[in-house]
């Protein structure tokens, strides 16, 4: 039987709508499915079987990715042998050297020595970061890592690794990936180094308890 | 000359702020709440405590502003609130503006990115069109009159 009087109309109306909203709304939030990240051996870090698997989406010339070091290292201190990190490309267009900065980081990846040269890129981001052509940084940085020059020069000019930061870039659209630093913890998403340190830390704390 | 009808134009008004809202609600929606806390962030207004609750509740606010509009539920209350909220993201963008923090996006609509200018142009927008339709919003067409048709015994909310 329909409402009668003015104040169930009310009511009734408002819920529907209500109800409206707030499955419209739970739907589009559930439908995100919980993201397992893929990445080549070389740029994993920690033990596989790691209770806690942190995927960190970054940019070799942004200046957040650059200062994330400094929080990770305490995850990486703090709950030593219980995380395991990954790192997965996200160069922005608007910073020129970036992809170029990844490509090279991941041909020194193929050559082993991926976190070396990470720490290497970050460690001299001003200086290469400004060049026209940074190409001769790059070379000079792997041959500081022990990477063999002519290999890596080949794996520059060779379509492999720029396809896989190009298969990175895809997969940070794909997860709404829209500021770097981004970090999936188990899933479950922080953005830039604020949210890592205010919930992100927490958030692992509670993971290893449960 | 004839004069403008502004009681015709309310309805066409409100299905545009209800279209706007709509967009705006399902795009922050579709995208991780995270996302939008970090652009709110850059904001630097809100403390970091209330970033994600509030990342959470303006998408669901602009949907359900959206439904009230689009149905013409509580007609004028939803038009106030549009315009409460315009006006809160305006002055928010012009203290951006004043305090030359530069934004990567306004966080307007999700992925579309529009420059501070352009939202506050939007928002002023809104805020007309939330006017009109507070003033001269009752129309047949709506659950309003569906309501206002029913027991005169009953109480109006």
């Amino acid at each position: 039987m329909p409402p009668k009087t003015k104040t169930s109309r009310t009511l009734l109306a408002g819920a529907v709508l209500f109800l409206l909203a707030t499955c419209l709304s739970a739907a589009l939030r559930l439908s995100a499915s919980v993201y397992q990240p893929q990445a080549p051996a070389y740029r994993w870090e920690g033990p596989p079987d790691a209770p806690v698997v942190i995927a960190e989406f970054s940019d070799f010339q942004c200046g957040g990715c650059r200062a994330a070091a400094e929080p990770l290292n305490q995850l990486k201190t703090l709950f030593s042998g219980k995380l395991r990190l990954v790192f997965k490309h996200s160069p922005w267009d608007f910073h020129q050297n970036a992809r170029a900065a990844a490509v090279a980081a991941e041909c020194a990846g193929r050559a082993g020595k991926f976190w070396a040269y990470h720490d290497a890129l970050f460690a001299h981001q001003q200086d290469w970061g400004a060049m026209e052509k940074p190409e001769k940084l790059f070379a000079a940085y792997a041959k500081e890592a022990g990477i063999d020059e002519a290999s890596f020069t080949a794996c520059l000019r060779g379509p492999d690794a720029a396809a896989q930061v190009d298969k990175d870039m895809q997969e940070a659209k794909q997860r709404w990936v829209r500021a770097t630093p981004t970090f999936f913890i188990n899933g479950r998403r922080f953005v830039g180094i604020r949210q890592l340190r205010s919930s992100g830390f927490n958030f692992i704390e509670r993971t290893l308890k449960k | 000359m004839k004069r403008i009808s502004w009681p015709a134009l309310a309805l066409p008004a409100r299905l545009v702020l209800a279209a706007i809202l709509l967009t705006s609600g399902l795009h922050k929606t579709a995208a991780p709440a995270e996302e939008f806390a970090a652009v709110i962030e850059a904001y630097q207004i809100l403390p970091a405590d209330v970033l994600l609750p509030f990342a959470y509740l303006v998408p669901f606010a602009e949907l359900a502003l959206a439904f009230g509009l689009i149905a013409g539920y509580l007609t004028r209350a939803c038009a106030a609130g549009v315009a409460a909220m315009s006006a809160t993201f305006f002055t928010a963008l012009a203290s951006t503006v004043v305090r030359k923090i530069e934004l990567d996006s306004c966080g307007c609509f999700g992925s579309i990115h529009l420059t501070p200018y352009q939202a506050m142009a939007l928002d002023l927008c809104m805020m007309a069109l939330a006017a009109l339709v507070f003033l001269h919003g009752r129309s047949r067409y709506s659950l309003d009159a569906w309501i206002e048709a029913g027991d005169p015994g009953g109480k109006a909310v």
